[in-house]
């Protein structure tokens, strides 16, 4: 089974060219960090309310990348909101990028291909492998929005996170998300996490729309 | 967790005690599922009882909530304290359970 940050990198990452869509890493960080935290909220091993994230379970889940951040909220002396979580683990971005690359790398989803751009830059993309999950995953969700099912509590993690960082245009194309857009909507919000990371992303679109104003150039 | 149930009329009402938390929701959701499996039709889940629910609680509910549409059922839930109701809202589970004041007004809802 693939973890989240998995998943929403196989949504992200485009097929043909194996580069990422619309990838913009100040924010795709935090996509990386909400999907830390709601796999191991799926996974009984924390639990949220609107105010505090909690230990459930401080056991390894046996996934590493999961379980060295599960680790780092257990040692906390002090219960954080999740937007703090959010934040924190957004600052391992990278790190959560590269071993869910590599896992999808070593499950024989992805393949690495070096390249070099002006014969120096050294450029490293993704070209898929195998695409049936992430087909599976896009038919899953497109049937979800085209009817009035209630999701699954996975589906309604995937919804979320590819609400908050605009990839439904890209699974879906502009016009059906414009369409289904209150159905997203709906299906979003019944993520706490979620909620937590869109909460984040606004404030740091805010924060940089603040800087512009005040810097423009 | 201490969960009562009772069946009035063609309703079987389930009454949970407490926190539905990451600690309790695994009995909840056996509970009521297990009710479901059994072919109640409807279901009015009173909460008047219950002080506090989390996100895995709410997921017990999704599931749950999931699980009674499938099998061509009913599903509301009454007597929501002001801390779980708000938390119900924010969330928008308002808008996949049908929410009634009280145990009253569920059996006429779901009726």
């Amino acid at each position: 089974m693939l973890t989240f940050a998995e998943e929403i990198l196989l949504l992200f990452l485009d097929d043909d060219t194996g580069k990422f869509e619309n990838m913009y890493y100040e924010e795709f960080k935090y996509a990386l960090a909400g999907a830390v935290l709601m796999d191991l909220a799926l996974r009984s091993k924390i639990d949220t309310d609107l105010e505090k994230l909690t230990i459930v379970d401080s056991s390894p889940t046996g996934e590493e990348i999961l379980d060295a951040f599960l680790s780092m909220i257990s040692e906390s002396d002090e219960d954080k909101n999740p937007f703090y979580w959010v934040s924190e683990i957004a600052k391992s971005g990278a790190e959560i990028r590269d071993k869910a690359l590599e896992s999808l790398v070593s499950r024989g989803i992805l393949r690495v291909e070096e390249k070099k751009i002006l014969w120096v830059i050294d450029v490293r993309r993704y070209p898929t492998v195998d695409d049936t999950q992430e087909k599976e995953v896009r038919r899953r969700i497109t049937e979800l929005l085209n009817s009035d099912d209630i999701p699954s509590p996975h589906d309604v993690v995937l919804v979320s996170l590819a609400d908050t960082f605009d990839l439904f245009p890209h699974i879906i194309g502009e016009y059906e998300t414009k369409k289904l857009a209150p159905r997203i909507d709906q299906i979003s919000r019944l993520d706490l996490i979620g909620q937590s990371v869109s909460h984040v992303l606004k404030r740091l679109r805010e924060i940089k729309a603040d800087a512009y104003v005040l810097h423009p150039y | 967790m201490n969960i009562e149930q009772t069946k009035i009329g063609e309703t079987r009402v389930i009454s949970p005690q407490g926190s539905l938390d990451a600690q309790t929701e695994k009995e909840f959701q056996e509970s009521v599922i297990g009710n479901i499996d059994g072919g109640e039709k409807s279901i009015l889940l009173d909460f008047s009882k219950v002080s506090y629910a989390s996100s895995a609680g709410l997921r017990a509910i999704l599931i749950i909530a999931k699980k009674q549409k499938e099998s061509g059922g009913k599903l509301g839930i009454c007597g929501l304290h002001d801390s779980v109701a708000d938390i119900f809202t924010v969330s928008g589970f308002d808008t996949i359970v049908d929410v009634y004041s009280d145990v009253s007004a569920g059996l006429q809802g779901l009726g």
